[in-house]
C-alpha cells in the first residue's frame, strides 16, 4: 500500500477524527495563548505545567483512576503558584518554574517507580497516543478552544497592551493580575487537553513554536498571532497524519516537524539577510 | 487668576522593607506646570513617579486628586526593548486609546481617525506600519509620546525620556514637550539627570533626596546655597547654566 493510500485510510478511523478533531482545538488555543506567553517571557510555563501534568499522570496510574482526572485541577492550580511565586516569593523571572518542574518531575518518577516503572500507559501519555482520545475529550476540547477564542475576542487590544507594556497597561485600567490569572488557568487547561495528541513533554513546544515561527515573518500584533495559529494548526493535522502513516508518536512528530519549520525559516531569513 | 491645583502630594512615604525611599515628600501641581523632578540614582524619582502613577502602594501619606485627572506615562528608553517584539508603530499608538472605551475596546472610524491625526502630529505617520523595534531612540519615544496623548491626559509623567538619545533627538522630544505644555495647556513632571537641558523648558524644578529638599525655579535653584556645593561638584549632571 503506497504511502497516499494509507494517508487516505487514515480517515476511516473514528480514532484518527477523534485526534485530528483535539488536535486542532489544542493547536488553536496553545497557539493564542502561547503567543502572549512567549511575548510575556512566560514561555517555560507550558514546559513547567507539562511537568506537572506528568506526576498528575502518575498519579492517577498508582491510584488505578482515570489520569486526566488529577491533572485538570493540579495543573491548573500549579499554574496559579506559579504566577503567586514569581510575584511574591522573590524568585527571579523562570526560577518558580524551573522550581515546579523538578518537583514535580521527581515525584512522577517515584510514583511511576512504585508502579511497575516506565510502561507503555506512561510512555502514551509522555509523547502522546491519539488512540486514547475519547468522544468526551473531542466534546472538551472543542468547547475549550471555542472559550479561549471567545475571550481573546473580547480581551485581545487588554492583553496586547499588557504583553508590550505592563505598567502602562495598569495606567490605563486594564486587570492586569486577573487577566495574568486568567492566562495561567488558560495555559494549565491546554497543556491538560493536549496531554493525549501530543503528550505530557512536548505540549510544551506547541506553545512556542508557533508564535516564535510567525515572528520571523515581521507582521503587525494580530498577523503575527494569526500565523502562529496557522501554523499551529498545520503542524497538529500534518504531524498526526504523518504519525499516522511511519507509525512515530503524534507529540514527537508534530514537534519534530515544528522544529523543521524554524529551522527552514530562520535560515531562509538569516541567508537573505532580512532583519 | 489664581492656578487651578490638579493634585497634591502630602507627607508622602514609602519604604522598601527597612529602606527609606521617599520620606515625608508634599508638594502640588497645578495645570499648565511643567516640572524637572531630579536628583541623584536612588533618591526616590521613579519611585514618586510610580507611587503617582497608581502603580506602587505607599505607606503613608496620601495624593489628592483635586478634579478627575487624566494621566499618561512616557518610560524610561533603554534601547535595549525587545526590538522582535510583533507590533506596529500603530497598534502600539492605538493601545493608548482604549481606556474609556466599553468591552471589547474595538476602534471605530472617528478612533482612526484620531490616531491618525496623532501620529501625523508627532511625525510618526509614515512608519505607522512598521515595527515598533525598529525605530529609531527618538522614533520609539515620540510613538510612546503619541500612545499617552491619544488619551488626551491632563497630565504627563515621563521617567528619564531622553536618556539613551543623542542631542539632536534629546532637543526635539524636548521641543515637542514645550509645545504641548504650551499648546494644550498638558502639565508636565519630567524626570531627569539633565538640568540644564531641561532649563529652557522647565517651570519648576524638583529636587529630590529622598525627602523634597527644593521646590522653586531654575534661577532659585541655583541660588540656593545649600545645593551650589553640590550643582558645582556634579556640573556635567546638575547644570552648566547655574555658573
Amino acid at each position: 500500500m503506497s504511502n497516499l493510500e494509507q494517508l487516505l485510510r487514515a480517515f476511516e478511523y473514528g480514532y484518527m477524527w477523534r485526534a485530528l478533531l483535539v488536535g486542532v482545538s489544542v493547536s488553536i488555543s496553545s497557539a493564542t495563548i502561547g503567543s502572549f506567553l512567549v511575548l510575556k517571557k512566560y514561555a517555560m510555563i507550558g514546559h513547567g505545567l507539562s511537568h506537572v501534568a506528568f506526576a498528575a499522570v502518575a498519579i492517577g496510574l498508582v491510584l488505578n483512576q482515570a489520569p486526566l482526572l488529577f491533572s485538570l485541577p493540579l495543573v491548573v492550580l500549579s499554574s496559579i503558584i506559579i504566577l503567586k511565586l514569581n510575584h511574591t516569593a522573590r524568585l527571579q523571572g523562570d526560577a518558580s518554574i524551573a522550581l515546579m518542574a523538578a518537583f514535580a518531575l521527581a515525584l512522577g518518577t517515584v510514583l511511576v517507580s512504585t508502579s511497575g516503572g516506565f510502561n507503555v500507559d506512561v510512555y502514551s501519555y509522555l509523547f502522546g497516543s491519539i488512540l486514547t482520545i475519547r468522544q468526551t475529550d473531542v466534546y472538551f476540547a472543542i468547547g475549550f478552544s471555542v472559550a479561549v477564542v471567545a475571550f481573546l475576542l473580547v480581551y485581545f487590544t487588554q492583553l496586547f497592551s499588557m504583553t508590550f507594556d505592563e505598567d502602562f497597561a495598569r495606567i490605563t485600567d486594564v486587570k492586569v493580575s486577573r487577566l495574568n490569572m486568567v492566562l495561567a488557568i488558560l495555559t494549565g487547561v491546554t497543556v491538560v487537553v493536549g496531554i493525549q495528541a501530543i503528550g505530557t513533554l512536548l505540549i510544551s513546544a506547541l506553545i512556542i513554536f508557533p508564535i516564535i515561527i510567525a515572528m520571523q515573518f515581521n507582521r503587525s500584533f494580530k498577523g503575527t498571532v494569526g500565523i502562529a495559529t496557522v501554523v499551529s494548526i498545520a503542524s497538529v493535522v500534518s504531524g498526526l497524519l504523518i504519525s499516522f502513516v511511519i507509525d512515530f508518536p503524534s507529540g514527537s512528530t508534530i514537534v519534530l516537524l515544528n522544529s523543521l519549520v524554524f529551522f527552514i525559516i530562520y535560515s531562509l531569513r538569516t541567508i537573505l539577510g532580512v532583519r | 487668576m489664581a492656578p487651578e491645583r490638579l493634585f497634591t502630594v502630602e507627607e508622602l512615604s514609602v519604604h522598601y522593607n527597612k529602606v527609606t525611599a521617599l520620606d515625608r515628600v508634599s508638594f502640588g501641581v497645578d495645570r499648565g506646570d511643567f516640572i524637572a523632578l531630579i536628583g541623584v540614582n536612588g533618591s526616590g524619582k521613579t519611585t514618586l513617579a510610580r507611587s503617582i502613577l497608581g502603580l506602587l502602594r505607599y505607606q503613608k501619606g496620601r495624593i489628592v486628586w483635586h478634579e478627575d485627572v487624566e494621566i499618561g506615562y512616557v518610560a524610561q528608553h533603554t534601547g535595549v526593548e525587545d526590538r522582535n517584539f510583533p507590533a506596529t508603530v500603530e497598534e502600539v499608538v492605538a493601545s493608548g486609546v482604549r481606556k474609556s472605551k466599553p468591552l471589547p475596546k474595538w476602534l471605530n472610524r472617528h478612533d482612526k481617525t484620531h490616531i491618525r491625526r496623532m501620529m501625523e502630529y508627532f511625525d510618526i505617520d509614515a512608519i505607522a506600519k512598521k515595527r515598533i523595534g525598529a525605530l529609531s531612540g527618538g522614533q520609539y519615544q515620540r510613538a510612546l509620546l503619541a500612545r499617552s496623548m491619544v488619551m488626551q491626559p491632563d497630565v504627563l509623567i515621563l521617567d528619564e525620556p531622553i536618556n539613551s538619545l543623542d542631542q539632536g533627538s534629546q532637543k526635539n522630544f524636548l521641543d515637542l514637550l514645550k509645545q504641548l505644555n504650551q499648546e494644550q495647556d498638558l502639565t508636565i513632571l519630567m524626570i531627569t539627570h539633565d538640568v540644564a537641558g531641561v532649563e529652557p523648558y522647565a517651570t519648576r524644578i524638583l529636587y529630590l533626596e529622598t525627602d523634597l529638599l527644593f521646590d522653586g525655579t531654575f534661577d532659585e535653584f541655583c541660588e540656593t546655597q545649600m545645593l551650589s556645593p553640590y550643582i558645582h561638584t556634579h556640573p556635567r549632571r546638575y547644570g552648566r547654566g547655574c555658573s
